[in-house]
């Protein structure tokens, strides 16, 4: 029986945000402590501990692009005002209760999810192709895109434990608050979700949840354990929606949308699935 | 200013400045409370205001329909009363302050778009929650479907011929029209309407019955199963005439839905021809759908929402509760005041299968003694009918001039007194609805008016039940268990389940242990 | 098996929880909308005058309205305008002797305002018919010449011509011809006469017939002549259109301001004018009265919306106002989607300010052909790019703003060629749409000259003025009767 928030405290400002189901049993529950590691205009970034360990939770403005555990806040409030980095705050209630304002859920949403159906397209596949290898990347970004494709090969036609190590070894790399290699993790563990049966994808996931604890960021770390459960933002999934359903423009559309995401992180994130889903459309499925 | 009388009346009109209803009726009835006023009336001045108000006895000017009319009676007694018509407009012009509710207003120094054509080409969206009166609302309607955008259809008194046209038009551009009379919609965890909050989930449904759907994924979700949309079809749409038009959109946006997994029809009987072509086309987009077609002798919306949990493979829980569980003693007379018309229909439903007839002003065809007359006086006449009553204060005949009981509790509150007072009644049931665009605290406003019927009752050495059935969710910003624990608190027995607070409430009527 | 049908990419964007939300009534709703972080955009409705919902739901739902407006509305915005020709009346718009045009909707001599019997009489005085005044209104009332033929009176806009203000046009008078190059459709207009005591607000004086017969003799040849040496160039017609354009840019608004546009129709015009081996006095003349009249060019923005405006004409289903026209009694419009019917009501009387010691009193109603300005997307529409103009009605740059930011409320488009620089090159608003006029009360803003009430007193004022509402409603219940029943 899930518990509901009885007494609210009332400090501070109500606002209204929409909080990804995800979320559901941290805020549906009693107050847990957190704090906030990192604040800016478009998104602030939350840990806190629960059940497995470290959890992050990202607080965006609509415009930003909202983690698969995500709040999203009403226009005109920046998180930046909100949840100033460093401070500390509870989350439970159904609130998240910052030092001047409280976030008040006032929706659920149902973050996208990676596809299990679907055909590559072999058309789609070609034009997102062009885009990554025409976007000017600095080296490292190149080399770990280039190390993802071959960790991609391992995973799909090689040995599983090969694979994890390969994985495990990109996090971390190259710049970014989400890095280069990380979002190529992130862009490989969702394109697989098509291609691997549950049990190794959950192998494999577990190698790269663990490996993240101490290779890279918390915001990246948030990100990948959300790709290892097959979560995303919602313009990564309508992007690998577009790759899987032959001929859509929206789909094209939203390749593009995501290329535009982050300095070169959307472009590293679709490098990741397109290793994967240029291998599914070659040796095994065309043939 | 024109002031009639010394100093205890003061009616003005305000042209050009236009409201609508339900905030006018709000703003009425939160001056009408201010100290010493007897009454105030802020409102368009449509011919059936001009009626209300020159019927409480206000001298009225000449006026057009788009004038405001402000109508204060200050109380006999009050020692200062133009301090007291002062004041009641003072808080008119705070109320009535334009307000921006987190909208954006497209741009520097543009002033409020002025038809739904006319934002939307400035700021596109979605969707179109159209809540105009009815004449105008087909109107704005197509302005929506001319722009790509979906419509939700709050509105009732839509014609069929428009509901028909709007629909198929609609199914041509691949849009969704909901409604008319379309009182509930979730689209991705987006309440719309009067709508509660609900966990996502895998089960989505499409409904012609509004708090019929409102309750079903109230259950749902107090069970553990969240919801992914709920698609308004209005009450007509399953029948011959519209054809399950807005069904059938609805099924085929729902089938490109990878987050479905569920679809659950609800709806009142429909015609067999649009069911058969319904199933045929949920078969062919390869749809699982259930039905939960409700009426007599059909299951209940909690028996639906058990048959929803079966097929998910999730166990079916021991529905909450709050207060004591009453005991019957005497036999007494059942009294139903509904807000939410499924709900109402639901009850007598279950109620007649024990009890017999059951006078209504919207009666069941075949389980109720029906009435003549419709509207306030049906009401009253079922209210102080012989035998058991079950009435629908949400009817379209009674919200006339008057707020949702949703939003204004205040005719439940006579009827609740009503009911306090009279000696052969032994229990009184009741809906609550919480969620977005309910009233802010029902618990609050219905709880004093309990605790005294209850306690009226006792003086009067009887024992009166009050059985409340509490729709809605953890999330929802009333809190389900602030206002179940409020109500027992008050003196109730509360319910999650409708169906259960029925037949409690027909234990209570019948006296059995 | 019937196939799924397709959904829209915006349903798609709905299911996956609407970022935005459009709501229209009960304001509670779309606070319930921002208590779950959703963005709404809320529309200001106020419900029409009562009695017309059933018409407007009616004509919403005809299915040919939204094609019909959209292709009324490209025709209008595709038509060009070039200057080919400047001819006499009776030749170009085959006129007999007892004909004149007048501006505005159908009217007879009982119902004509001050100003158009004056210029009616100013007309017969020129065309030689009566010796004075007193001769030319009795033979006016009589409705017949002295040789017992017929006086007829007939508006401009059945005849493809426009007149500002009375717009009387008889049989000698000189007229502008406009052609649309794409479709060869003509327009036509009369010459300006330049401000104060003239024909078209109704001065008839000696001073004022004597212009009108320097104009026949020395100004409408000497212009057609370089009009026709200038068509037949390299360069080609002068093209009205592209001026129309540039004055916006310049501080006009095209119908109560055109000193821009008319310096540079002189401008085009002069050396064609200087190599015609004319009279050099006469061309000095003809260049000096052009020249010092600010409206000479509003004769041909008028025939040039005017052309465009006859695009747009007879499409069945289309709610697109083709013309807007006042007769000094009454204002009358025409829509596309009904033919050459005339929707009417009695003209108001314009709020600015007045010449010398005139005042309100002295002002006739509205009168003239000069709202087609407006109904292209022009004059008080763009008002905007004119913010001298404002001076009239005593507002600042604001008001020119507001003014044409509210008449996009009633338009069905933005046109791509006349465009506003101080709002970001936005296109002004044109094609006024019945519906969306009955629906937010919102009138079309008009800019206008004032002539005096009685005839033979000539212009009292400029200033501001709006159509009546019934105009509207009245066309607005025609389109209901058009619309097909649903089968």
């Amino acid at each position: 029986m899930p518990s509901d928030h009885l007494a609210r405290p009332s400090l501070g400002t109500a606002v209204p945000v929409a909080a990804s189901g995800l979320l559901a049993e941290v805020l549906g529950g009693p107050p847990v402590d957190a704090l906030v590691v990192a604040s800016g205009r478009p998104a602030a970034y939350l840990t806190y501990s629960a059940r497995g360990g470290d959890r992050v939770l990202g607080v965006v403005t609509r415009q930003a692009t909202c983690p698969a555990s995500g709040l999203v806040l009403p226009p005109g409030r920046a998180p930046l005002d909100l949840l100033p980095a460093g401070t500390r705050v509870r989350i439970g209630e159904g609130v998240v209760q910052g030092p001047t304002h409280r976030l008040v859920v006032g929706r659920w949403f149902l973050p996208a999810s990676a596809p299990r159906r679907g055909t590559p397209d072999p058309d789609a596949l070609a034009g997102a192709r062009r885009w990554v290898d025409t976007q000017q990347v600095p080296d490292d970004v190149l080399l770990a895109r280039c190390d993802g494709a071959r960790a991609a090969r391992t995973l799909l036609h090689g040995d599983l434990d090969d694979a994890s190590a390969q994985l495990a070894g990109l996090l971390g790399r190259g710049p970014g608050l989400t890095p280069s290699g990380d979002d190529v993790v992130a862009g490989i563990l969702l394109a697989a979700r098509r291609v691997l049966t549950y049990e190794r994808l959950e192998q494999v996931g577990g190698v790269v949840r663990r490996a993240a604890r101490l290779a890279t960021t918390v915001v990246s770390r948030g990100m990948l354990t959300d790709a290892t459960a097959g979560w995303c933002p919602d313009v990564v999934g309508r992007a690998l929606a577009g790759l899987l359903v032959p001929g859509s423009p929206s789909g094209r559309a939203a390749v593009g949308d995501l290329m535009r995401v982050g300095h070169t992180s959307g472009g590293d994130l679709l490098a990741g699935a397109l290793a994967v889903l240029e291998c599914a459309v070659t040796p095994q499925e065309v043939a | 200013m024109n002031v009639v009388g010394p100093g205890r009346t003061h009616v003005e009109v305000r042209h050009g400045s236009y409201h609508d209803s339900v905030t006018l009726l709000q703003v009425s009835s939160r001056l009408g409370a201010l100290p010493d006023v007897a009454a105030a009336q802020v409102a368009m001045a449509t011919p059936l205001n001009l009626d209300v108000l020159s019927s409480m006895g206000f001298e009225l000017p000449a006026t057009v329909p788009d004038d405001l009319l402000v109508a204060v009676r200050v109380d006999t007694a009050a020692p200062d009363p133009e301090g007291v018509v002062a004041q009641v407009l003072t808080g008119l012009e705070e109320a009535l302050r334009p307000r921006r509710t987190g909208s954006d207003t497209g741009g520097s120094g543009e002033a409020a778009a002025r038809t739904t054509a006319a934002s939307l080409r400035r700021d596109p969206s979605p969707l179109v929650l159209v809540s105009v009166p009815g004449a105008h609302a087909a109107t704005e309607a197509w302005d929506a479907l001319d722009h790509g955008a979906s419509v939700m259809l709050f509105s009732d008194n839509v014609s069929l011929a428009d509901e028909v046209a709007l629909k198929t038009a609609a199914a041509d551009r691949g849009l969704l029209v909901m409604g008319p009379d379309c009182g509930t919609a979730v689209l991705g965890g987006v309440g719309l309407g009067f709508a509660g909050v609900v966990r996502p989930g895998p089960v989505s449904l499409v409904a012609a019955s509004g708090t019929g759907a409102q309750h079903l994924m109230a259950l749902l979700d107090l069970a553990g199963v969240g919801v992914r949309h709920c698609i308004g079809l209005g009450g007509r749409d399953l029948g011959a005439a519209v054809g399950g038009l807005g069904a059938r959109s609805a099924l085929t946006a729902l089938a490109s839905d990878e987050a479905t997994e569920l679809v659950v029809v609800v709806s009142k009987p429909a015609d067999p021809e649009v069911v058969s072509q319904l199933e045929a086309h949920a078969a062919a987009l390869g749809s699982e759908l259930v039905w939960a077609v409700l009426g007599p002798d059909r299951p209940d919306l909690t028996a639906a929402a058990e048959v929803v949990l079966d097929r998910r493979g999730v166990p079916r829980p021991v529905w909450r509760t709050w207060g004591e569980v009453p005991v019957p003693g005497e036999p007494g007379l059942l009294r139903g005041l509904f807000a939410g018309g499924t709900l109402c229909d639901e009850s007598m439903a279950i109620a007649a299968r024990r009890l017999g007839p059951i006078a209504s002003n919207v009666p069941l065809d075949d389980t109720s003694s029906a009435l003549d007359a419709s509207g306030p006086g049906a009401l009253s006449a079922a209210l102080t009918a012989a035998g058991h009553a079950v009435v629908d204060l949400g009817d379209d005949t009674l919200t006339v001039g008057r707020a949702h009981p949703m939003i204004d509790p205040t005719l439940r509150l006579e009827a609740l007194a009503e009911a306090g007072a009279d000696a052969r009644v032994r229990v009184v049931l009741l809906d609550v609805v919480l969620g977005h665009g309910a009233h802010p605290d029902p618990a609050a406003a219905h709880g004093p008016a309990i605790t005294s019927a209850v306690a009226a009752a006792a003086r009067g050495g009887r024992a009166l039940h009050v059985v409340v059935s509490l729709v809605g969710t953890a999330a929802d910003p009333q809190g389900l268990s602030r206002q179940g624990e409020a109500l027992a608190a008050a003196g109730a027995y509360v319910l999650v389940s409708n169906a259960q607070a029925t037949a409690v409430a027909t234990d209570l009527a019948e006296g059995r242990g | 098996m019937m196939l799924p049908d397709a959904m829209s990419a915006s349903v798609s964007e709905l299911l996956s929880g609407p970022s935005s939300v459009t709501t229209v009534g009960v304001e509670l709703f779309a606070q319930a909308l921002a208590d779950q972080a959703v963005a709404t955009h809320a529309v200001e409705w106020r419900p029409p005058p009562s009695g017309t919902e059933g018409d407007l739901a009616r004509v919403l739902a005809d299915p040919r309205r939204a094609e019909a407006n959209r292709s009324a509305l490209q025709r209008v915005l595709a038509s060009g305008a070039v200057l080919v020709d400047v001819r006499p009346a009776h030749q170009a718009l085959d006129l007999r002797p007892g004909t004149f045009l007048h501006a505005g909707p159908p009217v007879d001599w009982d119902r004509a305002s001050g100003p158009l019997r004056g210029a009616l009489v100013g007309a017969l005085l020129l065309e030689g018919l009566a010796d004075d005044a007193t001769e030319a209104e009795g033979l006016l009332a009589a409705g017949t010449l002295r040789d017992g033929s017929p006086i007829v009176l007939d508006p401009c806009h059945h005849h493809g011509t426009v007149g500002p203000m009375a717009g009387v046009v008889s049989p000698s008078m000189w007229v502008f011809e406009v052609a649309d190059p794409g479709s060869g459709r003509r327009a036509f207009c009369s010459l300006n006469e330049g401000l104060g005591k003239v024909l078209r607000y109704g001065a008839f004086g000696p001073e004022v017939v004597e212009r009108l017969r320097w104009m026949s003799a020395v100004l409408g040849p000497l212009l057609q002549q370089a009009v026709r040496r200038r068509a037949s160039s390299e360069a080609g017609p002068v093209d009205v259109r592209s001026i129309v354009a540039q004055m916006l840019q310049m501080g006009d608004e095209g119908h109560n301001r055109n000193r821009a546009g008319t310096m540079m129709l002189v401008r085009e015009l002069v050396p064609e004018l200087l190599e015609l081996g004319a009279d050099p006095g006469q061309v000095a003349e003809v260049v000096r009265f052009c020249n010092g009249n600010d409206h000479f060019f509003l004769n041909l923005v008028m025939p040039a919306c005017k052309l465009a405006l006859d695009a747009g004409r007879d499409v069945p289903g289309s709610t697109l106002v083709v013309a807007m026209a006042r007769n000094g009694t009454d204002f009358g419009i025409q829509v596309s989607g009904t033919g050459d019917r005339w929707f009417t009501a009695p003209a108001l009387v314009p709020e600015g300010l007045f010449l010398g010691s005139y005042g309100p009193d002295d002002a006739n109603p509205d009168i003239g052909d000069s709202a087609i300005t407006e109904t292209a997307g022009i004059g008080g529409f763009a008002m905007a790019a004119a913010p001298a103009i404002v001076a009239f009605v005593g507002g600042d740059s604001g008001t020119a703003v507001r003014t044409t930011r509210r008449m996009y409320e009633i338009t069905l488009g933005e046109h791509p060629v006349f465009q506003i620089a101080s709002m970001g090159f936005r296109g002004s608003p044109v094609g006024i749409d019945v519906t969306s006029v009955v629906r937010t009360g919102i009138l079309p803003q008009i800019n206008t000259g004032m002539a005096g009430r009685v005839a033979g007193t000539g212009q009292v004022g400029a200033g501001l003025v709006t159509p009546p509402q019934e105009c509207f409603e009245h066309a607005l219940t025609a389109l209901a009767a058009e619309v097909p029943d649903r089968s």
